[in-house]
């Protein structure tokens, strides 16, 4: 019993302390990872840098999630107060969590979100294999990679199987007879070590949370991706849509970096569920 | 066996404390959480797809008639992170699900977790599934 006992301990041990040891594939540490005399990664360590001097972003990468989770995650109780100068806290189910007020919706916006809650969210793009929007991308439990090159940056979400591009050389926004897309079109350039991304051209059905809260064809959103030590990202964005909001607001992401992890395939083949929803 | 027992059990609390849970759809929208359903039965098949891996299992009724259930569980790739393997369950084992019933489809549910049923009777090992 008492070598039960032991071996329970040990295993929940390695369950909490680290995913990986679950993980679909093998645990594997890249040559050039910073390393404490343990082995175990040094997270502190100053982020990487790619041979041109740029922060280097490529890892995989798992929310850090401030808030209580209710109900298949949704927030509850009081929103973390971020550090000063930080905006609130991003959520996947509410981007307004952290907001006295709320999101400043337009009324038809505020509407339009009440009943997708009151319809059980059964419009989802994401319950009917469809892309989810860059918000949710951003705060879903399911990680995601960054593959950068010098001339452009792949952010890959396990969730969905989104894949966005973010365009490093130069190139200018589109035009306004471009067409729009799921997950728009992203421009990036560099402010010291900070990656200001600029993206446009969204369709106009996206959703903000999973509560629903809408987004049009105006959706302009700028990103800034920093990674202050190397197992912290950190990403400010700037939520601009006169379509649906009274104002410009912004949001904070935190991502934690996934030593020896991996995204596990994610094609979503069998959505039977869709066949029993009801509002 | 034990050491199996062990892990399962294991398994299971790291579910209920996971950080890790999202959703797919709304909950809401397909079950009733105030429904709860628990069924032994054969397993016919587990499929470990996305964006929800599914379980099929018979049950034999007191009639003697074979009821067939669909379960929903989370997505593969969130069951493969949390211990679940492709023979975790194989056609043929007997399990008890424990899930929340569909609220407009009978013999339809959300899986909570399932234990295992061994030959004597005895409950095996148990394996969770969050709520996505």
């Amino acid at each position: 019993m008492k070598l039960a006992k032991v071996l329970s301990t040990f295993f929940l041990f390695i369950l909490l302390a680290s995913a990986s040891a679950n993980a679909q594939w093998p645990y594997y540490i890249a040559p050039g990872t910073p390393l404490l005399p343990d082995g175990s990664v040094d997270m502190d360590a100053p982020p990487p840098r790619t041979p041109d001097g740029k922060i280097d972003f490529t890892g995989t990468w798992d929310v850090i999630r401030y808030h209580q989770g209710g109900e298949q995650g949704r927030p509850v109780g009081e929103p973390a107060t971020p550090p000063p100068g930080v905006p609130p806290y991003a959520t996947f189910w509410d981007q307004g969590f952290g907001f006295e007020n709320g999101l400043p919706y337009l009324p038809w916006a505020r509407e339009e979100r009440e009943r997708r809650m009151a319809n059980n969210g059964i419009e989802n793009p994401d319950s009917f294999c469809l892309p989810l929007g860059h918000m949710q991308f951003h705060t879903h439990g399911q990680p995601r990679d960054i593959v950068q090159g010098t001339d452009r940056l792949a952010i890959i979400y396990e969730a969905s199987a989104g894949v966005r591009q973010i365009f490093m050389d130069g190139r200018p926004m589109p035009d306004d007879n471009a067409l729009e897309w799921w997950y728009g079109y992203s421009v990036g350039h560099w402010e010291g070590d900070t990656l200001v991304v600029e993206t446009t051209n969204f369709r106009g059905d996206g959703w903000l949370d999973f509560n629903g809260s809408p987004t049009t064809e105006q959706l302009r959103t700028v990103e800034r991706f920093s990674r202050p030590t190397f197992g912290k990202l950190e990403i400010d964005i700037l939520i601009d849509d006169p379509g649906a909001y009274t104002e410009p607001f912004s949001l904070r992401v935190d991502q934690s970096f996934m030593p020896g992890e991996n995204l596990i395939e994610w094609v979503c083949e069998n959505e039977q569920s869709t066949q029993y929803f009801i509002n | 066996m034990k050491i199996k027992m062990i892990l399962s059990s294991a398994v299971l609390f790291s579910l209920f404390f996971s950080s890790q849970l999202f959703a797919h759809h709304n909950f809401r929208a397909e079950f009733d959480i105030n429904m709860p359903v628990v069924v032994t039965g054969t397993v016919v098949r587990l499929d470990l797809t996305n964006p929800h891996a599914r379980l099929y299992i018979d049950v034999t009724e007191e009639s003697g008639e074979i009821t067939h259930w669909d379960f929903e569980l989370a997505a593969a790739s969130s069951l493969l992170r949390r211990g679940w393997r492709r023979d975790t369950l194989e056609p043929g084992d007997t399990v008890t699900v424990h899930a929340a019933r569909a609220r407009n489809a009978p013999n339809v549910g959300n899986v909570e977790f399932v234990t295992t049923i061994n030959d004597d009777g005895s409950e095996g090992f148990t394996f969770g599934s969050p709520r996505e």
